[in-house]
């Protein structure tokens, strides 16, 4: 090997070695509120929001339920329990810098009117929030949240025409009442579970989708997700609306900056499918996770939940899931309508001392409804990786099919890999097939590469990325591309 | 002895398990011994504490116990049975039979006692001689039940080097109604000994129900091999318990299969240990469903030593309104390198309201590790079911064919033809009744 290639080479992996790259802050004027949570709390949230009164009562009825409730530790994850009274609720860039449009002002929200401060982080993590600008270049429309708001919202006039509604949840508590009315808490009601009745209670922001009877969603919609503040919570409530055959494909992705103490993150996404319509949803999970030993990492608690309503429906899940401290995620499909069809693609990958503790659960009603679940588990350093997922046949689900296949990866003697599948089956003519393996990148396959000139590193990159294929290529192009980087990076230094 | 700290239950699991601590409290005014009275207090103390298992515990979500609770169990006095009475339970081969009737050893009923090496040592013990159950950790209701219901205990022993050369037969007959049997077995084989036991849980009637409550443990040395079958075919108003243990030392074999055919509610859970390396397990069950019927088995493998094997091979029918449970956990340790574990589970549903609830579980602290575990449920394919008419075989025949075929596969195993064949037989004949 000549000197030139091989300083390239130390070059490209020094470049590589940069840990988490999303993990700054960014300084600017913000309002927060007081650490705590009481009712007081939940009603300053709705008030700073101007919502209607059906809102509040939803938000208070949610809390009083919370109240009652109790902490799940059931997941095979270790934390102490949270102290809720030690996080803020609500944080936003404050609006004096920008006028008073950021929750009144619908209309106008394209605009960048943000905050440069805001607009730069965003530039940085390269988001397109500026919709006139890149609207040549990217065939995507952004909803970008910073902590408790959302900030921007891109390309919604081109979206409008076609009917579709696409926008920030606070504007469609404000545009869109009777929608909202209708679908809030229909998949999720608010007292599901623990972090559901809490996010119901002190909900931040989110996105709201609706995609008209016929109508195919011509780009990729996106929401990036992006937590600043410290101590904060976000609550993220996700509403997405697929009317009667329709098609959207909707993509998410979020970060958080370098902190030392936990910060929680409790979304809960609802999403609706009609008769003969499509809904492709994908996930490039990339919170902080924390220091060496994970402290400081996101704690991440999310309810995502779908009903394919109508028959011939269509949900399919695809998550990367690299970051957070903890991940406590089962994005699920109510399969109602019969011949509707879930499916979940999965990758997680743990280092350091992440837990991951994520899943499935398909629940088939209607007949001949049909489930697909892949699931790729990698752990390494000192982390825990579990796959937890329900298959469940109603005895109406007269011709069920379920396929299940769940892998985990081991990389290093540290580290954990598990799988808790239940299965449920009342229906005798449902057919469910369920397999697991465990296995190592072998040290055959490593030397095989190695051989060829393949270095250490670049060889398990390679590895990792043919076990986890599958479930790449069923996410959109560049997201793929982001997921399979980020895996490399993830995985820097756990091998040797 | 304070009932305040009681957890929620409702009330008629409430009356029997004030019931079951009174038969207790009843064994214990018999006993002079203190340490076993001290023994039984604290299983009592900790069940009450506890409580009897409600669906909302995570191992009893899929098994119901109300209709456990509708009765009320008692220790009886064994009834006199005569041997024509029990010829029927009786396979037709070579074997040490040690019969029990109601829980209670009846010398006239047992046969063989010329194959009984010495090297083999068989005892009633009295309580005090079999070890406790630990009760620190979070004790199952039943295995608690057998502590503070222990009285006798049976002992297997086995010497050195020694082969058992027939099967040792435990022949359990149930005769009376409402009767608890309490059963505790302890079984120790030294290095190198070989031992092929078969468990059998028969009743006498029908619709005389009874509680047994069976806790085995089994210490296997290095390179000694275990062999066991466990037959249950009770009565199906009956109960059935069982809480196995083994512990399996360097290059030694176990191989356990289960057959549940009766008894309306029924549960076979094995906790195996691997401690030594080089060891190998395999694990298999039967069962078959029908009525109302309620079939639980359940295993946990731990792979604590590096080098081991462990296959099983888990099969449940379930007509009617039968429901299945599968629960299966292997566990591999750190530093546990180079285990294999596979795990299979398959279900046949034969009716439109038989259920089935499987959670094939693995959990691994360990790199390099083949681990596997695959589970599927459906009905018979039609397309075999057309081949076989094709050929000529009415469809009823041919549905009975398929099913046979996919339950016996685990029987495979049983290298001993004669046993082989009683199993597949007494299989055979619940599959023509139902």
């Amino acid at each position: 090997m000549s000197e030139a290639t091989q300083y390239q080479e130390i070059n490209d992996l020094l470049s590589k070695n940069k840990g988490y790259k999303e993990g700054f802050y960014t300084q600017t004027t913000v309002e927060t509120f007081e650490k705590g949570l009481n009712e007081t709390v939940v009603r300053a949230i709705s008030a700073k929001k101007n919502e209607p009164q059906w809102m509040l009562d939803f938000r208070l009825k949610a809390f009083e339920h919370w109240k009652t409730m109790k902490e799940p530790h059931w997941a095979k994850a270790e934390y102490e329990p949270l102290d809720y009274q030690d996080y803020s609720y609500y944080s936003a860039p404050d609006c004096s810098a920008c006028g008073d449009h950021c929750q009144t002002d619908g209309a106008d929200a394209a605009e960048p009117e943000m905050d440069p401060e805001v607009a730069k982080a965003f530039a940085a993590l390269g988001v397109p929030v500026y919709g006139d600008e890149t609207s040549e270049k990217t065939n995507i429309a952004v909803d970008a949240i910073f902590d408790s708001v959302s900030v921007s919202t891109t390309k919604r006039e081109d979206l409008a025409k076609l009917g579709i509604i696409f926008c920030s949840f606070s504007e469609a508590v404000q545009d869109y009442p009777e929608l909202v009315q209708k679908y809030l808490g229909s998949v999720v009601p608010y007292h599901d579970n623990y972090f559901a009745a809490l996010n119901s209670a002190v909900a931040s922001d989110g996105t709201f989708v609706y995609i008209p009877e016929g109508v195919r969603s011509p780009i990729d919609l996106s929401t990036y997700f992006r937590i600043n503040e410290a101590k904060t919570g976000q609550f993220e409530r996700t509403i997405l609306i697929a009317e009667k055959d329709s098609y959207v494909s909707y993509l998410e992705g979020c970060s958080a900056p370098v902190r030392d103490t936990y910060q929680l993150h409790a979304a809960v996404v609802e999403v609706i499918v009609h008769e003969n319509a499509e809904v492709k949803y994908s996930t490039v999970q990339n919170w902080y996770p924390g220091d060496e030993d994970c402290e400081g990492g996101i704690l991440n608690f999310v309810t995502k939940r779908g009903v394919c309503e109508g028959a011939n429906s269509k949900l399919s899940w695809t998550q990367a899931e690299t970051g957070s401290a903890i991940t406590w995620k089962y994005p699920s499909c109510v399969l109602k309508g019969d011949n509707s069809i879930g499916e979940f693609y999965s990758v997680a990958l743990t280092n350091r001392r992440q837990q991951a503790d994520t899943g499935t659960k398909m629940i088939h009603i209607g007949k001949n409804t049909r489930s697909t679940i892949i699931s790729k588990g990698l752990s390494a350093g000192k982390s825990d990786n579990t796959y937890r997922g329900l298959v469940k046949i109603l005895p109406t689900a007269e011709g069920a099919r379920n396929f299940t296949q769940c892998d985990s990866m081991l990389i290093g003697n540290q580290c954990g890999a598990h799988t808790f599948p239940y299965i449920e089956v009342e229906n005798p003519t449902a057919k469910m097939e369920h397999e697991a393996t465990t296995s190592r990148i072998g040290e055959d396959q490593l030397f095989y590469c190695q051989q060829r000139g393949i270095s250490e590193q670049d060889a398990i990159s390679m590895i990792v990325n043919g076990f986890c294929k599958e479930v790449f290529s069923e996410l959109p192009l560049e997201f793929a591309q982001e997921a399979e980087e980020l895996l490399a990076v993830s995985l820097e230094g756990s091998v040797g | 002895m304070t009932l305040a700290a009681t957890p929620k239950m409702s009330p008629a699991a409430r009356q029997l398990l004030d019931q079951l601590v009174a038969e207790s409290q009843k064994l214990n005014e018999q006993t002079e011994a203190e340490a076993l009275i001290e023994k039984r207090q604290a299983a009592q103390e900790k069940i009450l504490s506890q409580g009897l298992p409600t669906r909302k515990d995570e191992d009893w979500q899929y098994t119901a116990l109300m209709p456990l609770f509708k009765h009320t169990f008692e220790v009886k006095s064994a009834k006199s049975v005569t041997l024509t009475e029990i010829q029927p339970f009786l396979p037709e081969l070579d074997a040490i039979r040690l019969t029990f009737i109601d829980g209670v050893f009846s010398e006239e009923l047992s046969a063989g006692f010329d194959f009984i090496p010495e090297a083999l040592s068989i005892e009633m013990a009295d309580a005090d001689a079999i070890q406790s159950i630990n009760l620190a950790e979070q004790a199952d209701a039943f295995q608690l039940m057998n502590e503070m219901l222990l009285d006798q205990g049976l002992t297997l022993s086995l010497e050195k080097g020694q082969a058992l050369q027939v099967p040792l037969h435990i022949l359990h007959v149930q005769t009376q109604s409402e009767q608890l049997i309490n059963l505790r077995t302890q079984i120790d084989l030294a290095e190198n000994s070989e031992m092929m036991l078969i468990q059998q849980f028969v009743s006498l009637d029908d619709g005389q129900s009874a509680l047994v409550n069976d806790l085995v443990k089994v210490t296997v040395a290095d390179n000694a091999r275990f062999k066991q079958i466990v037959l249950q075919d009770m009565n199906a108003d009956s109960f059935y318990f069982a809480n196995q243990f083994f512990e399996q030392a360097a290059s030694s074999v176990i191989e356990t299969n289960y057959v549940g055919l009766g008894c309306e509610i029924s549960r076979h859970q094995n906790y195996l240990m691997m401690l030594g390396e080089h060891a190998e397990s395999m694990q298999n069950s039967i069962g078959l469903g029908t009525g109302k019927q309620v079939i639980d088995s359940r295993t946990s493998t731990t792979h604590q030593a590096a080098h081991c094997d462990s296959r099983q091979l888990h099969k449940l029918v379930l007509d009617d309104q039968s429901r299945g449970v599968f629960n299966g956990m292997i566990h591999v340790v750190k530093g546990a390198q180079k285990t294999d574990g596979q795990m299979d589970n398959k279900n046949l549903l034969l009716s439109k309201t038989a259920k089935v609830d499987a959670k094939p579980q693995l959990e691994i602290y360990a790199d390099d590790v083949k681990c596997s575990h695959g589970c599927a449920s459906g009905q018979i394919d039609e397309q075999q079911v057309f081949y076989a008419q094709a050929r000529g075989i009415r469809k009823a025949d041919a549905l009975q064919l398929i099913t046979r075929a996919f339950l016996l596969e685990p029987l495979e195993s049983v290298s001993n033809l004669a046993l082989r064949n009683w199993l597949t037989e007494i299989i055979s004949r619940k599959l023509a009744k139902q």
